[in-house]
């Protein structure tokens, strides 16, 4: 890259795509910046102005860090008049739930009693995309130790409708402009429901896909490190920095990583899972049922399955070890501050903590079980396309959650998203239209274990064909 | 906690709310009634699921889990 001496150009508050600076994409800001179009200080300055005009009503983060992403915003411009070597994410502002480790932030959880732990060091995640050059603009709002109880976040398209949990701040700011994308945990649906409800890109990978170091836990065999942004093509930039082996993680897979930017797809097979549809209300199958027939027409193979096993087994399944590892998470900080607790998590780790270590490894077992049954279902499905001759991406087709997003008293309903959670098989949560009363509605595709690129690239033929929602007003 | 396999889901959760009482204290029990109840129907649909998590008859034994007739 040749140099390019002198200040950045300021635009007055618009990109060089004719929009404000506080909607640009990931891949719109990276590439801005790495023409030197845009600055990385003008964008945060946008983004801050951005959230002290809608943080009052949305309270999606905990922790705004205004000065530390500006100092990181002018030595990220330095390095641009420098024309040093760039990162993917150069000069890009992120978001993070407040359970990663940000080094001289506080990582609170949502739980008084850390309000003044101060990370001396950064999550491996962290770490890898400020390598990227990303910028850490604050952290994000989770319910108490991403569990159930609601966090103050509003939802940005109705601020009488929850965000969804437990990344409600993080899902809530993405949607709300105030940060392109950001991150956030899920256990049982606390990425995938926050993105359907707020309207956004919600990306959960395999299990072991993305390393978890330096984020606080809450049930060790089913906490992933989920993605939300406004685009598909942003989740995968995303992915393809944060995704590798860690051999401090031993959870961490070490499988090879594909360019998840780089595949692509002129068609695509869905299985519609029955067992989910039946589940849900009669206007979510109905739009279900109506984006399928949208994507079959478009071109698409659309196929209905059944699940190998009752939904209610892998629900089942999954609370019970989220119960358990939850209660064994917790068991010491519970016995210290009881009062500090919320209320549904303080019942749920002294519950979790009468259930039978039988129980607990039958539930494990099962878990196994389960992934090798489902992923055999796609399995099966694969080789038939394969003998058509077809090199589409497979995936199953559901509904995200089960309705669109509801009051304040809850963060929703985790049955559609939890058992890719139990399963550690990867799923994407993309908007797929309003409802009348304007709230987001949205599907969710699920591949096999580390077919991220099959995923992506499924996912991305759908948002060709579904079309950006616009912004919540 | 005994892990009965014939135990039905109220069973479970009277023997729950036993185990949560002297735990936790009689004070705690309202509070804590919805989630003894969700972990109680858990579970009941994990005894009930027709899974075992050996079969001592065959090889399946050797995988760890197999289905079952219950």
């Amino acid at each position: 890259m040749s140099a390019q001496p002198g200040p950045l150009p300021r635009r007055a508050g618009r990109g060089g795509v004719g929009q404000p600076l506080h909607g640009l994409s990931v891949l719109e800001a990276a590439a801005l910046i790495r023409r030197r179009k845009l600055s990385p200080v003008e964008l945060v300055e946008a983004l801050l102005a951005r959230i002290e005009a809608l943080e009052p009503t949305i309270q999606a983060w905990e922790w705004v860090d205004a000065q530390g992403a500006l100092a990181a915003a002018r030595q990220r411009e330095a390095e641009l008049r420098r024309s040093e070597r760039l990162g993917p994410l150069h000069g890009v502002p992120l978001g993070f739930k407040d359970l990663y480790h940000v080094a001289g932030l506080p990582t609170r959880a949502g739980f008084r009693p850390f309000a003044t732990h101060v990370a001396r060091q950064d999550a491996a995640a962290v770490a890898r995309l400020r390598a990227a050059g990303a910028i850490v603009l604050g952290k994000t709002v989770t319910t108490q130790f991403a569990f159930a109880d609601p966090a103050r976040t509003r939802n940005p398209w109705n601020t009488a409708r929850t965000p969804g949990g437990s990344s409600s701040g993080s899902a809530a700011a993405v949607a709300a402009r105030m940060v392109p994308a950001a991150l956030g945990t899920q256990t049982a649906g606390s990425v995938l429901r926050p993105a359907a409800y707020c309207g956004v890109v919600g990306l959960k990978p395999t299990f072991g896909r993305v390393s978890r170091r330096g984020i606080l836990p809450l049930a060790w065999s089913l906490d992933h490190v989920g993605l939300l942004a406004r685009r598909v093509d942003d989740t995968a930039l995303l992915l393809r920095v944060l995704a590798g082996h860690d051999p401090e993680d031993p959870d961490s897979a070490d499988v090879p990583v594909d360019d998840y930017l780089a595949s692509a797809s002129p068609s695509l097979s869905l299985l519609l899972v029955e067992d989910f549809l039946e589940r849900a209300p009669a206007r979510t199958q109905q739009h279900v049922r109506e984006v399928a027939r949208l994507l079959e027409l478009a071109g698409a193979r659309v196929e209905s399955v059944r699940l190998p096993h009752s939904l209610d087994l892998l629900l089942a399944v999954q609370y019970l070890l989220m119960q358990v590892e939850g209660a064994a998470v917790h068991a010491e900080l519970l016995a210290r501050y009881p009062d500090e607790y919320a209320p549904v998590l303080r019942a749920f780790v002294e519950v979790g903590q009468l259930v039978p270590g039988v129980a607990y490894v039958q539930a494990r077992q099962l878990q196994r079980w389960l992934r090798t049954e489902m992923v055999e279902v796609r399995e099966r499905w694969r080789a038939a396309e394969t003998e058509r001759s077809s090199q589409r991406p497979c995936c199953l087709l559901t509904p995200t959650a089960t309705d669109v997003a509801p009051d304040l008293s809850t963060t929703g309903d985790r049955t559609f998203q939890a058992p890719w959670s139990l399963l550690g098989l990867p799923a994407l949560s993309l908007p797929s239209g309003l409802s009348p009363e304007g709230l987001p509605l949205a599907i969710q595709l699920a591949a096999a274990p580390f077919q991220e690129a099959q995923l992506l690239a499924a996912a991305r033929w759908c948002e060709a064909v579904l079309g950006p929602l616009p912004a919540p007003e | 906690m005994r892990l009965d396999p014939e135990a039905t889901q109220d069973e479970l959760l009277r023997q729950l709310e036993r185990e949560a009482e002297a735990a936790w204290g009689p004070a705690r029990l309202a509070a804590l009634r919805p989630t003894l109840q969700a972990t109680a129907e858990a579970l009941s649909t994990l005894l009930r699921s027709g899974w075992r998590v050996a079969d001592w008859s065959g090889d399946a034994g050797s995988r760890g889990l197999e289905r079952g007739s219950r």
